[in-house]
């Protein structure tokens, strides 16, 4: 039955944003339903009209996962602000961290790690909380920002000499999560999003570092230097930005979040080109916060019907 | 959707419950039994009965396990809850409320009051 196979071939590609033991279990038992239909004898008298006739009381793929899909989204809500809300936390951490260093009148680049070490305990309590609900997208959000922060954590304290049980609690937390994130990569490796969500944060982080490398190779006046500085350094904002936007993207509302994106897009190279002449590069790296805003604006309109009943009782 | 179709649609979660009001039910069963009971009146696509059923599953209206039986393939049994059970009693109330305002209006009388039911 090459349409019915067809079908669960699109149904399974349809519900790429479920977590992998929901999208197993949906599968499972839309395939007892096919064979079910086709044992049948009052669906007809052959498995071909059986099959022509399941096919059309199964509906259209998408039409399932849209389904599913509303069924579950108030998870989708929540999943969204376990992304974005524990990293506007760990800024606050870093910002406090480094607050406390400068009052204490310490070397803030050499003592860095403190604030990594402080933000830690945020980072797995998120992996706990990915793992708990079983959700592939935080799981792989989390994990990335975590790997980052130990191979950097590691890579500072190696070349600033910092103590050996800082590097030993990163290298021992590297070593644990690493092989862990590569499976999860691996797991996921046909779908692009996840893909891209899981390995972007790295590796726009090392083409940071590779670039910083390449600058100081070169003996460029201090004016031009401080120019790539400052461009290195928004590239990397632009990087965390993307990287939320993505999430966002992958979170929000299916048949909508295309449209966000590409208003996210345009809205974003619009106001760039009309900016880009007369103002320095330093001063456009808060436009990079435009990226996610029409994609958050977006989700905050498809979903007021799970915040409104609060909004309005409080 | 025609308005038909709407009203069909509004009634999909008393139509499940009352399918498994009595006892637990696998989703092409729970089809099957929702045909047999209004003579192909009622017929609701797989697309539409599985989001009905997860929904209510997460509404805690129903209750879901997997069961194997040996010989034969493994099923995912429905079985409604104490909160499915009065719900089904609210949204029939519900029904029989709206049924008998709108033929009430009509000058009618609707069939299920004429053959006693309440």
């Amino acid at each position: 039955m090459k349409s019915l196979k067809a079908y669960l071939a699109g149904l399974d590609n349809e519900l790429n944003t479920f977590n992998p033991s929901e999208r197993d279990e949906i599968l499972s038992e839309i395939e007892a339903h096919i064979a079910d239909g086709l044992e049948d004898p009052q669906m007809g008298r052959s498995k071909e009209e059986r099959g022509a006739k399941l096919l059309a009381e199964l509906g259209s793929a998408s039409e399932m996962a849209d389904g599913l899909y509303h069924a579950h989204q108030s998870n989708r809500w929540l999943e969204l602000l376990l992304a974005l809300v524990p990293l506007l936390m760990i800024r606050v951490v870093w910002f406090i961290t480094i607050m406390v260093l400068t009052e204490q009148k310490v070397s803030v680049v050499e003592h860095l790690y403190v604030a990594h070490l402080a933000a830690m305990p945020i980072y797995l309590l998120m992996l706990k909380v990915a793992s708990q609900r079983k959700s592939r997208v935080l799981t792989l959000w989390w994990l990335s920002w975590t790997i980052l922060y130990l191979i950097e954590s590691l890579l500072q304290g190696i070349v600033l000499q910092r103590p050996i049980w800082a590097l030993l609690i990163f290298g021992i937390g590297l070593s644990f999560s690493a092989p862990f994130f590569a499976r999860q990569v691996w797991q996921v490796r046909r779908r692009g999003t996840l893909l891209a969500l899981a390995t972007l944060p790295i590796v726009l982080w090392l083409a940071g570092i590779g670039q910083k490398w390449l600058f100081s190779l070169e003996a460029p006046s201090p004016e031009a230097f401080e120019e790539r500085m400052l461009f290195w350094i928004a590239l990397l904002n632009g990087a965390f930005y993307i990287t939320l936007a993505a999430v966002i993207f992958l979170l929000s509302e299916r048949r909508k979040r295309w449209f966000y994106l590409i208003a996210s897009i345009g809205i974003y190279l619009t106001i760039i080109t009309f900016l880009w002449a007369p103002l320095p590069l330093f001063y456009l790296m808060p436009f990079w916060l435009l990226l996610p805003l029409p994609l958050i604006a977006g989700m905050l309109i498809d979903y007021r019907h799970i915040y409104r009943h609060w909004l309005v009782s409080s | 959707m025609s308005k038909l179709q709407q009203l069909r649609k509004g009634s999909t979660t008393l139509l499940i419950l009352s399918v498994l009001e009595q006892e637990a039910k696998y989703g092409y069963q729970i089809m099957r039994e929702l045909e047999r009971r209004s003579e192909g009146y009622f017929t609701m696509t797989a697309a539409l009965l599985y989001p009905a059923l997860h929904r209510l599953e997460k509404d805690g209206y129903v209750k879901s396990e997997w069961q194997h039986v040996p010989g034969k393939r493994r099923r995912k049994y429905y079985t409604i809850t104490d909160a499915g059970k009065q719900a089904l009693v609210d949204s029939t109330q519900e029904w029989q409320t709206f049924f008998g305002q709108l033929f009430g209006v009509l000058n009618k009388q609707p069939t299920f009051a004429q053959e006693g039911l309440s």
